[in-house]
């Protein structure tokens, strides 16, 4: 219980800091704010696809539907945070750009890796039997996740975007201010905390759905 | 449910298509198919058995 409240604080403090601490991006303004939420929501998006394959993986190896459980909530909770993504990013260009959606690369590629992972979702719903369904939707979740890094680091590379760039320069050293950045990684380190304790969340009540099912 | 995976090469086939007929170097389109083909390649290959069990 007393780590829920520090996360929930913990999240608090990050915003807090992100409205009246951290300093605007002169070109950007205001919107400089939506970056707290678009990219720590961009990152944990990209982190709940991994972390789905992996525990697909390890489902068909180990035959365990523990592991199912895990692949199933990450990528149902990767598609939520890819939604969040989606919307503050959208709120985001239409105050920079004058359009909510402009078909930019990093636009489309976020689109397209939402509807990779509802087809997935689909076809967990369309598969009787746990077995089979683990089976199908674990090597689906693999052979989707080999789309994840060309969508998320390739494509939006090649194209031209008018997104702003990534936080680090040629130098590989940060861009941006400071306490931007340290706002920026607290609020990835609180929305990280948020996703494994949703997980967590999902997986007892797929365990709890399925020794209902079994009694 | 294969189609979303191939949005990718989608993609990227026209606008190499686009570039082709605009007269506009295509060779990253190009290398980007490569990739994303010997990328899924591999994982089916990986992945093989697992399906043929159905």
């Amino acid at each position: 219980m007393i780590w829920r409240i520090v996360l929930f604080l913990w999240l608090a403090a990050g915003m807090i800091a992100g409205f009246l601490w951290a300093p605007v991006v002169p070109v950007l303004g205001a919107t400089t704010r939506v970056f707290y939420f678009h990219f720590p929501a961009a990152l944990v998006t990209t982190l709940g696809f991994g972390w789905s394959m992996v525990h697909s993986a390890l489902y068909l190896v180990r035959r365990d539907l523990r592991h199912d459980d895990q692949a199933a909530g990450a990528a149902e909770l990767g598609l939520l945070f890819c939604v969040v993504a989606t919307i503050s990013g959208s709120m985001w260009a239409r105050a920079m750009w004058g359009a909510y959606w402009n078909w930019d690369p990093r636009e489309t590629s976020i689109f397209f890796l939402f509807l990779i992972y509802a087809a997935y979702l689909a076809l967990r719903a369309a598969v009787d039997g746990d077995e089979r369904r683990a089976r199908l939707a674990a090597v689906y979740s693999c052979v989707a996740f080999v789309a994840v890094p060309f969508l998320i680091f390739v494509v939006p590379r090649i194209y031209f975007s008018l997104h702003p760039d990534p936080l680090f320069g040629t130098r590989g050293k940060p861009d941006i201010d400071p306490r931007i950045m340290l706002v920026a990684t607290w609020m990835f380190a609180g929305v990280t905390a948020l996703f494994f304790w949703l997980l967590s969340l999902r997986v007892r009540l797929g365990r709890i759905e399925r020794a209902r099912h079994d009694a | 449910m294969s189609l979303p995976i191939l949005l990718p090469v989608l993609a990227g086939a026209v606008s190499g298509t686009r570039g082709q007929w605009n007269g506009v170097p295509v060779d990253a389109e190009l290398r980007l198919l490569a990739a994303y083909a010997a990328a899924l390649l591999g994982m089916s290959l990986l992945l093989y058995d697992h399906l043929w069990e159905d």
